[in-house]
């Protein structure tokens, strides 16, 4: 395997996998941690697909900005868990 | 060794130089910043350990090693163990796209003082220093602690708002140039520093560039993020040990990074001020350049600390969005009006 084709599978296994943990996560905000990381390997497939400006403003505007929006409001309110499924007490 | 496996080699050899050259300044730094700031306020500072203390860091160093590390009860384990990581990852990350001389002949081949001469240079820059806010909120938010809380809210409000600021006053620079490449910045600002250097060209530029970089950087007058009169020590009240090293660390190496962009974009990067310096004994000193224009700014920052007060957190926001954000957006429209229209 070329060198590009390790670090694409790397990146594009990262992603996926913290995705996965995205929609999974019981906890808001590990989910946004979980989403800087997914948009992070995505910016890195991008550059593997040899467009380094879509890369970095990936990671500029969403990574860096709106993401921060999401954390700031999460911190904000203080939410610890997601209210219990199937409207519980 | 295949071409490939060659520069993967001298990319690796590069990173490991610049890389411990950034440890050896940090601890150089921690020593510099608190003797000069004695100094300034007529005290001695760390005179003991070595000659004229210089091995204080050490002393530090070994200190910070055997101190216990402290987890708070009820901290977010793996993010309070996480984030400064972040923080020292993301503060390393932007050295790699600094032009730091010019090229180098060294066994027979042309090495580029730069680890990596992106295309994009300037938005990566950009894009790191975006990512560098995560570091400190997850440390303000891990630790279950209500003054680490507040004070990762603040620097998050705050790096957001200057981030832009930061952001646009490159904007000049990157027009006059042509090119997002940083090379390509430091060469177009060729000759005689007046009126070459960007320091000149774009003064507005500069002065938004100086008061948002060092706001980026938590440092005085904008070190709201860990104001010790009101929030004990901020977003790391409740590291001890090497992690709390590291987040120092971080803050430095962000420092370091700001000074020498600030000295590629602004202050003509290696090229000597005067085209006539450039070269002694007919060998270029680039490098030499480079880094008395980094210490410059290192020492500008020290001078500042020693200086002013801390803002009010409504002044810091307020000068934010409606002194700084105008001004550098307004140098934008000037420099492309008179690239469009004058020259």
């Amino acid at each position: 395997m070329t060198l590009d084709a390790i670090l694409f599978y790397v990146f594009a296994a990262a992603a996926l996998g913290s995705a996965l943990v995205v929609v999974g996560q019981r906890h808001p905000t590990y989910s946004a941690f979980a989403l800087i990381v997914t948009l992070c390997s995505l910016s890195v497939v991008f550059g593997l697909l040899g467009s380094p400006f879509i890369a970095v403003l990936q990671v500029v505007v969403y990574a860096g900005a709106i993401m921060v929006l999401f954390l700031f409001v999460l911190m904000l309110l203080r939410v610890t868990t997601a209210p219990p499924a199937g409207g519980g007490p | 060794m295949t071409p490939v496996q060659q520069e993967l080699l001298i990319a690796a050899v590069k990173v490991f130089v610049f890389f411990n050259l950034f440890l050896a300044l940090f601890s150089l730094m921690t020593y510099v910043e608190r003797r000069l700031l004695a100094f300034m306020q007529f005290r001695l500072g760390p005179n003991r350990v070595g000659p004229f203390g210089l091995l204080q860091p050490v002393a530090d160093g070994i200190k910070l090693f055997f101190k216990e590390e402290v987890m708070p009860e009820g901290a977010n384990k793996w993010a309070f163990m996480a984030a400064p990581a972040l923080a020292i990852v993301t503060a390393f990350l932007a050295i790699a796209v600094v032009p730091y001389g010019p090229t180098v002949h060294l066994f027979g081949r042309d090495i580029p003082l730069q680890i990596a001469d992106l295309d994009v240079g300037v938005l990566f820059l950009f894009a790191i220093s975006s990512l560098g806010v995560y570091g400190i909120v997850m440390a303000g938010w891990a630790a279950n602690n209500k003054y680490t809380l507040l004070g990762g809210l603040r620097s998050s409000a705050q790096m957001f708002s200057y981030e832009l600021s930061l952001g646009m006053s490159w904007v000049g620079a990157i027009i006059l140039a042509g090119s997002f490449r940083i090379s390509d910045i430091v060469a177009s600002q060729a000759g005689w520093f007046i009126p070459n250097w960007n320091f000149f060209r774009q003064a507005p530029g500069f002065l938004v560039y100086l008061v948002a970089a060092t706001a980026e950087v938590n440092r005085t007058p904008f070190d709201l993020p860990e104001a010790e009169t009101e929030l004990v020590a901020g977003f790391h009240t409740e590291y001890s040990s090497m992690r709390f090293a590291l987040l120092q660390m971080a803050e430095y190496v962000n420092m370091m990074t700001v000074a020498a962009v600030g000295a590629s974009l602004f202050f003509g990067g290696w090229l000597a001020p005067v085209p006539a310096l450039q070269h002694v004994f007919g060998r270029d000193i680039g490098l030499l350049w480079f880094l008395l224009k980094m210490g410059a700014g290192l020492f500008f920052f020290i001078w500042l600390r020693g200086t002013v007060p801390r803002f009010r957190y409504d002044q810091l926001m307020n000068f934010g969005w409606k002194v700084l954000l105008p001004v550098a957006t307004l140098n934008i429209l000037a420099t492309a009006a008179w690239i469009a229209f004058i020259k």
